[in-house]
């Protein structure tokens, strides 16, 4: 049908139709094979909670899953770009507590209207952000060490500025952003759901997504192409640490105030789901999409935990269960998997053609 | 069947195999002898390089038989193989960069005595068979420290350890100088002497002739013809492989035009290069001539703005000079450069053939940093067409296609839009005759529309068919200069080896 197709039947008669093929091609992506297989274990999971627990499917139930793992979803849309360019940011966690203690503070001692203490919130998170950037592109660090670093910075800083417990003398007002709803959505997840569509469409449809997977895939070949890695990477880092300044001022505003040691291991959570959703940690591969799937199977798993009455030890046992088992389930099925299927198929064949000659 | 006898080392009978819907392999046969050279010959995508992963284990075949020193065959993998005495130099360099030399050539052989690496004796060993190669090189270094051409050797040496019955090389000369290349032959010369059998897998057709015996030609995956290689002219193997006649269709008149497009004056770099200087016109194709190491490649990357530059002057009208030069703003100008090595410096391995087409010139598809699907796929595909891309779909990986037409992918890259100047560092390494032709083809379409070419070359005749003037480089300054009326390949060879011209 189209140009490039008819080149190649000249050449390779006897080609699948279009559409086989399209199928054919986005299949034989890791990255899909990866989303359906974790959709296929969200459904499972979800199945199963709805049978083995009576309050699984209600509403409230529901909202409140999706109100959890909003925070985490909000910065995996972001994290997902970064470490698909070959990078990483551990420092999402600190930034949550940074933004929160900045937002109560500006309401609290410095007596801003509410909004624009949100907003100071947040772009403190987009100034954590620019040092990352700043230090891994401009001064070469790694990305770990770098963002290792300003883990700590940021935590100490927020408990600096906060004197060590959450900021005193917010009003009360401050924990509205958090809990009201947009129609039957709590905000929180209607945020998220906004910045996930517009990633998503950065990521699939903007010039910026395109650099940032050639950027991870081979950084060399990318800048020889004249992709400006540099900037790619500074944007991805400024945005990371905006969007978890964002998801700290959510998470602190449901608290009601600034919480120095608010979003501690946050930063693990966010790294979990973006890795069990398909996300290379090396860089070149992984969709935002994966990593939404990612969140939502852990918000489930620690939800239906939950109301098993599993104690939270336990959980943590499980969440680390389950991600070596699905990356690794995944990698087994990638590798050995299809090559017993390979080799089951060409003994049959030979042996056909055994019986055959015969 | 009954081929097979004592004198044949390697049967190859009906092979098939298909790579999710790609049938790669549709019925090769090759029928290799003890101590013969045997070269295989194809289009790029004919299936040579799925036939000889087939006989290094690391792709099974479909259906069909192997037959391998008198016995049938089955490999599971690279190990079984290697086990029975077939070494693989493979289309892409094998060793491990951070290795050194010692190291490598041992590497998966190494003697053990507790889980102790007994390495004084290998290293004697080593040394003994690169003494045979000819080569004297520190054994401490790095592999990625090496030139292409001592790889190469690094890479045979290994495979004599290993006592091979069977040696095969697929594209082992695509980035190797003449020297190198002959060097290669001699050795390959005397191994098959002692009574190894080697396939030789290239697109260089009078080299390949000149030193093998016989020739088998794949078409789309099937074996059309075995010859004996004296009895067999260039023109006769082309006929086999692609169906007709091709000649380099070199351009005749030049486009050169008086507007100046690069200005190099006194360059001297880090990376080697000592008071090199030439003027670039528009529409004119200027050829740069040398031996590895002679700075093409250092000169490639300087102009295009991939490495610093210590002193002189870069000058093109739209891009900035000095310390301002980077690829990103070298793109933006208009230029363009397909660099040496493909697979680490110009290809997404990861992506499909349209994302790495089109990663050079986004403004062609994009309005404010939005991609218009559309226009992409339609300029992809276009330009595939242009190059007789052999794909399944645009959307394809990149990885799943044959080398040479990875090589068009990336040179599409850059035909994309107007150019005011294309780097080309080696651009049809690893391309067949056929699609050389129409890559040729496409450079004269270019520079007739005002184009300026650098064009580095390693192969002579491309260089001295397609320029207008040649420049010779030898030890990173400017030998020679010659226009396109007075120039031979003899005069070209004696400058590139230092001989006064
Ligand atoms: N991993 C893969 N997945 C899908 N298709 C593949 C894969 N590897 C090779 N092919 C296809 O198989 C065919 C034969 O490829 P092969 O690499 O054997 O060609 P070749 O003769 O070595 O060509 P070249 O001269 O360009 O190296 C090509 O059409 C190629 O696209
Ligand atoms: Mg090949």
């Amino acid at each position: 049908m189209t140009g490039l197709e008819r080149t190649a039947a000249d050449v390779v008669p006897a080609r699948r139709s279009s559409i086989g093929s399209g199928l054919g091609i986005w299949f034989a992506r890791p990255t899909s094979k990866t989303l359906v297989m974790n959709l296929g274990i969200l459904i499972a999971l979800s199945v199963w909670l709805s049978f083995a627990t009576s309050q699984f499917t209600t509403s409230q139930n529901i909202t409140n899953v999706l109100g959890q793992v909003s925070f985490i979803g909000i910065s995996a849309c972001l994290v997902t770009p970064v470490m698909v360019a070959g990078g990483l940011d551990l420092s999402v966690g600190s930034i949550i507590a940074v933004a929160g203690v900045t937002a109560a503070k500006f309401v609290a001692d410095a007596h801003w209207p509410l909004g624009w203490a949100f907003l100071m919130g947040a772009l403190a998170g987009g100034v954590i952000g620019a040092l990352n950037a700043f230090l891994i592109v401009g001064m070469k660090i790694n990305p770990v060490i770098t963002t290792l670093g300003t883990m700590y910075i940021g935590r100490g800083l927020a408990n600096v500025v906060a004197g060590g417990s959450p900021v005193t003398g917010v009003p009360f007002s401050f924990n509205d952003l958090a809990t009201s709803d947009v129609g039957p959505i709590p905000v929180p997840v209607v945020i998220f759901a906004v910045i996930a569509l517009v990633m998503i469409f950065v990521e699939r449809k903007t010039i910026l997504g395109r650099w940032t997977v050639a950027s991870g895939g081979n950084q060399e070949a990318a800048r020889l192409s004249g992709i400006p890695i540099n900037r790619t990477r500074v944007t991805l880092y400024i945005l990371s640490g905006l969007a978890a300044g964002v998801a700290g001022i959510l998470l602190n505003s449901r608290i009601a105030t600034g919480d120095p040691n608010s979003g501690t291991g946050f930063e693990f959570d966010v790294i979990v789901a973006v890795v069990l959703g398909g996300t290379a940690i090396t860089g070149g591969q992984g969709k935002i999409i994966g990593s939404i799937v990612g969140v939502l199977i852990v918000g489930v798993l620690n939800n239906g935990l939950n109301l098993l009455g599993v104690s939270t030890f336990y959980q943590y046992i499980v969440q680390g269960g389950v991600l070596i088992f699905a990356v690794g389930v995944d990698e087994v099925f990638r590798h050995t998997w299809g090559n017993i299927l390979r080799r089951q198929r060409f003994e049959r064949r030979s042996q056909r053609q055994a019986h055959g000659s015969n | 069947m009954d081929t097979a006898s004592g004198t044949d080392l390697l049967v190859i009978d009906e092979l098939t195999k298909s790579y999710d819907g790609v049938q790669a392999l549709r019925g090769a046969n090759l029928v290799v002898g003890r101590g013969e050279i045997h070269a295989l010959l194809g289009e790029n995508g004919a299936g040579k390089s799925t036939l000889i992963k087939t006989l290094a284990g690391a792709v099974r075949p479909d259906s069909g038989t192997i037959t391998f020193d008198g016995a049938a065959v089955e490999f599971g993998s690279r190990a079984d193989s290697m086990n029975r005495g077939i070494s693989v130099i493979f289309q892409h360099a094998n060793l491990v960069p951070q290795l050194t030399v010692a190291e490598n050539v041992v590497l998966g052989n190494e003697q053990r005595l507790f889980g102790y690496l007994r390495d004084g004796r290998q290293r004697e060993a080593t040394h003994e068979v690169l003494a045979r190669l000819g080569m004297r090189i520190d054994l401490n270094r790095t592999a990625a420290s090496l030139r292409a051409g001592e790889r190469q050797l690094v890479e045979i040496a290994r495979a004599l350890l290993q006592e091979t019955k069977l040696l095969i090389l697929d594209e082992p000369t695509a980035s190797l100088g003449t020297e190198e290349v002959e060097h290669l032959h001699q050795v390959l010369l005397e191994l098959r002497d002692s009574g190894i059998g080697i396939i030789y897998v290239s697109h260089r057709l009078e080299e390949v002739l000149s030193v093998s015996d016989r020739l088998t030609v794949l078409r789309d995956g099937r074996t059309v013809g075995t010859r004996i290689a004296a009895e067999t002219s260039t023109a006769d193997v082309i006929q086999l492989m692609i169906g007709r006649d091709a000649s380099h269709v070199f351009r005749k008149t030049s486009d050169a035009r008086e507007e100046v497009v690069l200005r190099v004056r006194d360059l001297t770099t880090p990376t080697g290069l000592q008071g090199v200087g030439f003027d670039l016109h528009a529409g004119e194709i200027l050829g740069v001539y040398g031996l590895l190491g002679s700075g093409r490649t250092e000169l490639a990357r300087a102009v295009y703005g991939a490495d610093p530059i210590g002193s002189g002057l870069i000058e093109t009208p739209t891009a900035p000079t000095g310390r301002k030069r980077n690829p990103y703003r070298a793109a933006r100008a208009g230029i363009g450069l397909v660099p040496e090595e493909r697979t680490t410096q110009a290809m997404f391995p990861l992506l499909s053939i349209t994302d790495n087409m089109s990663s050079g010139r986004p403004w062609l598809y994009t309005r404010w940093g939005v991609i218009r699907n559309r226009r992409r796929r339609h300029l992809v595909e276009e330009m595939a067409r242009r190059v007789r891309l052999k794909a399944a779909s645009a959307g394809q990986s990149i990885a799943a296609l044959s080398g040479g037409n990875q090589q068009k992918v990336v040179l599409g890259r850059w035909m994309l839009g107007n150019s005011r100047l294309l780097i080309l560092d080696d651009p049809t390494v690893g391309v067949d005759i056929g699609a050389k032709e129409e890559i040729y083809r496409l450079i004269s379409e270019l520079t007739a529309d005002g184009t300026a070419v650098l064009l580095l070359s390693s192969e002579v005749p491309e260089v001295l068919g397609l320029s207008d003037r040649v420049i010779v480089l030898f030890h990173g300054a400017v030998a020679a200069t010659y226009t396109s009326d007075d120039v031979s390949e003899q005069a070209l060879l004696r400058a590139a080896h230092g001989e006064a011209a």
